[in-house]
């Protein structure tokens, strides 16, 4: 088992000529990006570990940590690191704008100096005003270039706005919510769950009889409360199952440089203990009835230091979409930061079940 | 769009027979490979079936390729436009600023198109199975289909038997 190939993530949207199992295939793409971090192992490939356990994060000491000191936290830590550049990849959302906030909050005027925003057209247009009173301040770059060549320089760093949602809830809830109301949030899972894979997988273009429902029903039974709502369960999917895949999607685009390393040239702000810790003992600070509602701890945050009323209204929409705009993809990754170029390669890393 | 609709013929090179044939308003379906090559002509023109399997799904996947690209290629250029940055309410101190990084962005996404588009085509037209152009038609959606910009799998069933 030791000597087995290990991926440390799978980027490719459909499993199709893989040589999965039919009862795997029907399930794609949801089902095919996914690595657990449960004891229950749903995962189509043998994965590495690259992330911590849901079990290491309750067994470790509890930080208790509020939102807001959460994210100064973060920031200090990122302070300390003593970079001669910081490069903040800016989508223009809630939980990259916070970012934002959290640096220009603990960070001498000195530091914020070592400032660059990577941006593009869509992340001014989803929050102007942020744009025109913070961002503007600082030297912009597009963030459809190739970052990790921005990165070979020594001592610097990319922090980006990820692992935010999987803190919070998750983005499939989006369509669900505007299609059949915002009562679907609080829904038996039981009854709303298996309807809101089904309707993901025509939404992609994918007939099948079947639904990821099944697949992915145990994993309900290790939180550490009940799941209940609609909302709890995919959280707790979002929370569990695509943590690692979050993690290390930067490494999906065949340009980016694959010597750079998750640590040492890039961080993902939200991605510490004290946060994850946070998302499981604060589930009520989630969302409230709505889904204009997600997130709004960290809205509250952010207007709390900007004092724009229009930070509150901040609406999630998908901001990284176009980030990946035209970009070859990469099949996979294995634990040893190579490249996946084959099918038959592949093949190797299939789990069965 | 256009009213005039184009007919594009797509020729089996060694068989000189037609193998396809694909109606436009918009958008210029005139490419070569190296064991076919198209004509453009006023009318629709009825054509045999193709007894070339792999030569017809090449040619197919290509158009599929071409009317993608240029479907994306039009949303860049549509969300560039001046009247859509005029829209958009940057103040006037950070207008310069703007402009600056949405010109590069505008021209970075074209290349982009470009370089894809032709990387692709070069993959597809040098097949020479069916599977492997299967495989690369899968790349492509793996690659091309994401993004603002793109149609989703069941708008582009539309867009590409209207284009």
């Amino acid at each position: 088992m030791n000597d087995r190939p290990l991926l440390l993530n799978y980027t490719k949207k459909s499993n199709d000529d893989v040589g999965l199992d039919p009862a795997v295939m029907e399930s794609r793409p949801v089902l095919s990006r996914t690595i657990s971090r449960l004891k229950t192992k749903p995962d189509v490939f043998y994965f590495c570990k690259g992330a911590e356990s849901i079990q290491e994060l309750l067994e470790m000491p509890q930080q208790n940590l509020s939102w807001e000191e959460c994210c100064f936290q973060r920031a200090e830590q990122l302070l300390r690191l003593k970079k001669d550049r910081y490069y903040i990849s800016y989508s223009g959302g809630i939980d990259s704008t916070a970012v934002l906030v959290a640096m220009q909050e603990v960070w001498p005027k000195a530091d914020l100096e070592k400032v660059v925003v990577l941006l593009s057209k869509t992340s001014i247009e989803e929050n102007p005003t942020f744009f025109n009173r913070h961002v503007s301040k600082y030297p912009l770059e597009t963030s459809l270039q190739n970052a990790s060549r921005l990165l070979r320089k020594p001592n610097t760093l990319l922090v980006t706005g990820e692992m935010g949602d999987q803190l919070f809830g998750s983005v499939i809830l989006m369509l669900p919510c505007q299609e059949e109301g915002d009562q679907i949030l609080k829904a038996d899972f039981r009854e709303a769950v298996p309807g809101i894979f089904k309707g993901l997988q025509l939404h992609m273009g994918q007939l099948s009889e079947s639904t990821n429902y099944e697949r992915f029903y145990q994993i309900v039974e290790e939180c550490p409360f009940p799941i209940q709502t609609t909302f709890d369960f995919f959280w707790w999917f979002n929370f569990t199952q695509k943590w690692q895949f979050v993690k290390y999607r930067f490494l999906q685009s065949s340009d980016w440089d694959l010597h750079l390393r998750y640590g040492e040239q890039i961080l993902h702000f939200y991605d510490t203990i004290a946060f994850q810790q946070w998302s499981l003992k604060n589930h009520d600070l989630k969302i409230q009835d709505t889904w204009e509602s997600y997130k709004f701890t960290n809205k509250e945050f952010i207007y709390k230091y900007t004092k724009d009323p229009e930070q509150l209204t901040l609406r999630k929409i998908q901001s990284l979409l176009k980030t990946f705009t035209l970009n070859e993809k990469r099949m996979a990754i294995t634990s040893d930061y190579r490249e996946v170029n084959s099918i038959e390669e592949l093949r190797n890393y299939v789990r069965s079940h | 769009m256009s009213d005039l609709i184009k007919t594009f013929l797509f020729y089996d090179r060694q068989a000189d027979k037609p193998i396809f044939v694909k109606r436009s308003r918009d958008i210029d379906y005139s490419f070569d490979g190296p064991d076919f090559y198209s004509v453009e002509t006023a009318a629709a023109a009825p054509i045999t079936a193709s007894e070339n399997g792999l030569l017809k799904r090449k040619v197919a996947v290509a158009i599929w390729l071409r009317t993608i690209m240029a479907v994306i290629d039009r949303g860049v250029s549509d969300d560039f436009s001046e009247r859509s940055l005029k829209a958009i309410p940057v103040d006037d101190a950070s207008r310069s600023k703007f402009l600056k990084l949405t010109a590069e962005e505008k021209q970075l996404l074209k290349e982009r198109i470009l370089l894809n588009r032709k990387r692709f085509e070069q993959k597809i037209l040098a097949a020479k199975t069916i599977e492997e152009v299967e495989s690369e038609f899968l790349m492509m959606r793996n690659s091309v289909q994401i993004g603002i910009y793109s149609p989703i799998e069941r708008e582009l069933r539309k867009i590409y038997e209207d284009y």
